[in-house]
């Protein structure tokens, strides 16, 4: 297989030697397309300097030896820059900066983008980007963007061994909690359901003694027993959203607040009830920060789409693209499925390659996609992977017609053998396959 | 039931000759055959009035000179000379026989026209002469409504909400321009500088300095001798509404959003080798309904309904807005009484089909003859009589 597609695999993998074993061992030069690595860093341009160096070694071991070669100086510029970037956090927060923590298995990016889009222009603001949420992402990020005049810190916690959160919350001490649904998401980075609600359980902990400080999706009311303040659609949260309605215009909903027994009207062109729910912390920050829940309100009413997350492009015909595929679960995907189905198409398409990071359930939790996808849309575009069998089994089971399935090795491949079926106000969901299509 | 004789007017002496023409035939596809014979009215850029069967099909204008095309009968003012025009007189070609339309007369008229002449008044001030019954608005309406400048004077008199502007003509800006540029500068820029009568966006252009704003005085010019200028407001989105009816009965759309090609990043780029050749998957350049809340939409619905009374119109017409959609604030930029394509995009997303479109704006045609003709007209007098010269 080609070197630098090896090397992507090996960055998108967070540079975790098992989790590229397991990947190369489900893999065939065949079956898949050379690809790039997104950045060519120089962590990553050293690893490839040594696989070329030594290249009477078989290839895993080259790698292994490069970060073995590495590590020690790693070991050391990671500590420095973490010292620095938690004492110019400290600094900053007793100059009045408050950090809020998102952390949850999906969700996550949507909830700090809606926060960052409604406050910036309120208050100054800084979140970590895209999906920058690992220690050493965040430390880098305090060094070089935080700025004394920042009011806000949003922070995304990733949770990718057992130690992340703990050691995320006790570096960054948040202010403020949110945390967002739990799911099975990391089902193969965490070994275990049951590891993954212990990861959240540390956050949860952190706020014992702050309870009105933390705010969690009320989908996670089933796995922890204390009482919280949760925010959803079901009626025991405190930030409920109900009477949701989505359109093509957008979302629409009334959000009542329980904490001041207020009901409020609020519009966002996001599409989705998902994305209402996703609101919600907005205006719950609110009441913290002392910010009014109107120009909250006012700002929702025009935020910019969020890459990649449902953001919607319009084509001729009225047939609407959502692009949802930076990321996807076995959980989040009902959602983008409920948001498929509100829309009322004249035809649903998805193009998807699946859930990654799922270990052993991954056959199972495909078979049960596919039998969904039977149920709620016409056409699918599936981008070949090890499990993409079991989706289309789960598919034809379910009484989906097999001549409904088209596969591409890629996502634009995928897709440019859908696009056969559109037809006018069609709605096509990409969903997942974009970053991960290799891992 | 018998068929009705439906007349469609389009082309006309206008910068927008070959939208109006694209609107003409769409509209002419869509009538529902059963009901109606269609009687195409083609006037050519030259003013020549034209029908015929074969002005039905985009391809008889492909590759002809429009200021004098060939192939097409002519409509021969002449013979059916507008003095002599009344009540049931025909005005269809001598191509259609009497068997084929039952009658001669022309029971309604439905004007595709954009732009001057056609949009502006000048036809429907001769139809209405001629006793032709067509959907509207008259002459007076359509005229204020092309109008930008008197249109903006409307809207301020009746107190609705409108962007800064400011205007002036061809002799005051060759007379003093400091002093025309010093009447402007209280806008700010960027500014958009359009002729005071012209449909569409031909002719309109935005500055956003004093050098361009200077050069697109002198181009604008060129499409009229007054000018309006009017000052861009930030945080805001187009949204347009069309309103279909007759005083008293009217209805409103679902808002649009037009979309700019530049705004999004095309499909093609995202997603498709090769630039989009391959799926034809052109971006939209509406989006339907616009995205605002439901109390936002409401209010410029009945906005637009407002206008359409206050300007007397009747037909299908669009009111284009600048909306902000977080401070829910609204301007008024201007009125189209014949919109592109008649705003059917809109009414198919609001329940209305187009042939449906088409019954409504011939019961419109009807129903304001039929008011028209219940107007005292003549007054009993022996003024002639008792007159000495």
């Amino acid at each position: 297989m080609n070197i630098d597609t090896v090397l992507a695999i090996l960055q998108q993998s967070e540079y975790d030697l098992p989790r590229l074993k397991r990947w190369l061992k489900t893999r065939t030069s065949a079956s898949t397309p050379a690809i790039e690595p997104e950045k060519w860093t120089h962590k990553l341009s050293f690893v490839k300097l040594v696989t070329q160096v030594f290249f009477f070694l078989p290839l895993l071991t080259r790698i292994a030896l490069a970060l073995d070669l590495l590590f020690p100086f790693e070991w050391i510029v990671r500590h420095v820059i973490y010292t620095m970037a938690s004492i110019k956090l400290g600094y900053y927060k007793l100059r009045g900066l408050k950090v809020v923590a998102i952390a949850g298995s999906y969700g996550k990016t949507s909830t700090k983008t809606i926060i960052e889009s409604t406050y910036s222009s309120l208050t100054p603001t800084l979140m970590t980007p895209k999906s920058i949420n690992t220690l050493l992402g965040i430390s880098q990020i305090i060094l070089s963007d935080l700025k004394p005049e920042h009011k806000l810190f949003l922070v995304e916690f990733g949770e990718y061994h057992l130690h992340d959160i703990p050691q995320l919350t006790k570096f960054v001490k948040p202010h403020y909690g949110i945390l967002t649904p739990i799911g099975r998401q990391h089902l193969e980075l965490l070994g275990s359901f049951k590891n993954v609600l212990a990861t959240f359980s540390h956050f949860l902990n952190y706020f014992d003694k702050k309870p009105d400080a933390l705010l969690v999706a009320v989908e996670n009311a089933q796995y922890f027993s204390q009482k919280l303040n949760y925010y959803g659609t079901a009626p025991q949260s405190v930030f409920r959203a109900i009477n949701v309605k989505v359109s093509r215009a957008g979302t629409e909903f009334e959000c009542l607040d329980h904490s001041q027994n207020a009901t409020l009207q609020v519009f966002s062109p996001l599409f989705g009830e998902h994305q209402a729910v996703n609101t919600l912390p907005a205006l719950w920050l609110a009441h913290k920060l002392k910010i009014s829940q109107v120009e909250i309100i006012k700002k929702l009413r025009s935020i910019p789409y969020i890459s990649r997350r449902h953001e919607p492009m319009f084509l001729a015909r009225n047939v609407l693209i959502l692009d949802n595929s930076y990321n996807t679960n076995a959980d989040s995907v009902t959602d983008s499925l409920k948001l498929l189905n509100h829309l009322d198409p004249a035809r649903r398409l998805i193009v998807t390659l699946g859930f990654t990071e799922l270990g052993d359930e991954a056959e199972k939790i495909h078979y049960e996609f596919g039998r969904q996808l039977a149920d709620q849309v016409d056409y699918v575009g599936l981008i070949e992977a090890p499990w993409t069998s079991a989706i289309i089994e789960g598919f034809t089971k379910a009484g989906g017609n097999k001549n409904h399935i088209v596969i591409g090795k890629t996502q634009t491949e995928a897709y440019e053998k859908l696009q056969q079926y559109i037809i006018p106000n069609s709605i096509v969901l990409f969903e997942g396959g974009y970053r991960e299509v290799y891992v | 039931m018998s068929k009705k004789n439906l007349a469609v007017f389009f082309g006309g002496i206008s910068p927008e000759h070959e939208v109006s023409v694209i609107t003409g035939i769409q509209l002419m596809k869509h009538v529902d055959k059963d009901k109606y014979n269609v009687v195409p009215v083609y006037i050519d850029k030259a003013g020549g009035w034209w029908s015929g069967e074969e002005l039905t099909s985009v391809e008889s204008y492909k590759n002809q000179n429009l200021f004098q095309p060939t192939g097409f009968t002519p409509f021969s003012l002449k013979k059916n000379n507008i003095t002599t025009l009344t009540a049931g007189t025909s005005v269809l070609p001598d191509s259609i026989s009497e068997a084929e339309v039952n009658s001669g007369k022309i029971d309604a008229a439905l004007l595709c026209f954009h732009g001057a002449y056609g949009e502006a008044g000048n036809v429907q001030g001769l139809l209405e002469l001629a006793k032709v019954p067509y959907q509207g608005p008259g002459l007076t309406s359509s005229a204020i409504a092309f109008d930008k400048i008197v249109t903006r004077q409307i809207l301020e008199a009746e107190g609705i909400g409108q962007t800064p502007y400011t205007w002036f003509t061809l002799a005051e800006w060759q007379s003093d321009k400091s002093a025309i540029l010093n009447k402007l500068a209280p806008l700010g820029l960027p500014v958009f500088v359009k002729p005071a009568n012209g449909g569409s966006t031909i002719g309109i252009q935005r500055a956003q300095t004093n050098q361009e704003l200077e050069a697109a005085i002198e181009a604008v010019l060129h499409y009229d001798h007054r000018v309006i200028v009017e000052a861009e407001v930030k945080d805001c989105i187009e949204v347009n509404v069309s309103v279909l009816g007759l005083e008293g009965d009217t209805k409103a759309s679902v808002p649009e959003q037009p979309i700019k090609q530049d705004e999004f990043l095309s499909f093609a780029d995202k997603y498709e080798r090769g630039g989009g050749k391959k799926s034809g998957m052109a971006s939209a350049t509406r989006r339907i309904p616009a995205p605002i809340s439901s109390a936002l939409t409401e209010k410029l619905q009945k906005l637009a309904q407002d206008i359409f009374h206050i300007f007397d119109c009747s037909g299908v017409v669009r009111i284009d807005f600048f909306v902000n959609p977080s401070t829910e604030e609204i301007f008024v930029t201007e009125l189209n009484t014949i919109p592109g394509s008649m705003s059917f995009y809109l009414w198919e997303a609001s329940g209305v089909s187009y042939p449906e479109l088409i019954d409504r704006l011939v019961e419109i045609a009807e129903q304001r003859f039929a008011q028209k003709e219940k107007l005292i007209t003549s007054f009993e007098t022996n003024i002639l009589q008792n007159s000495q010269e």
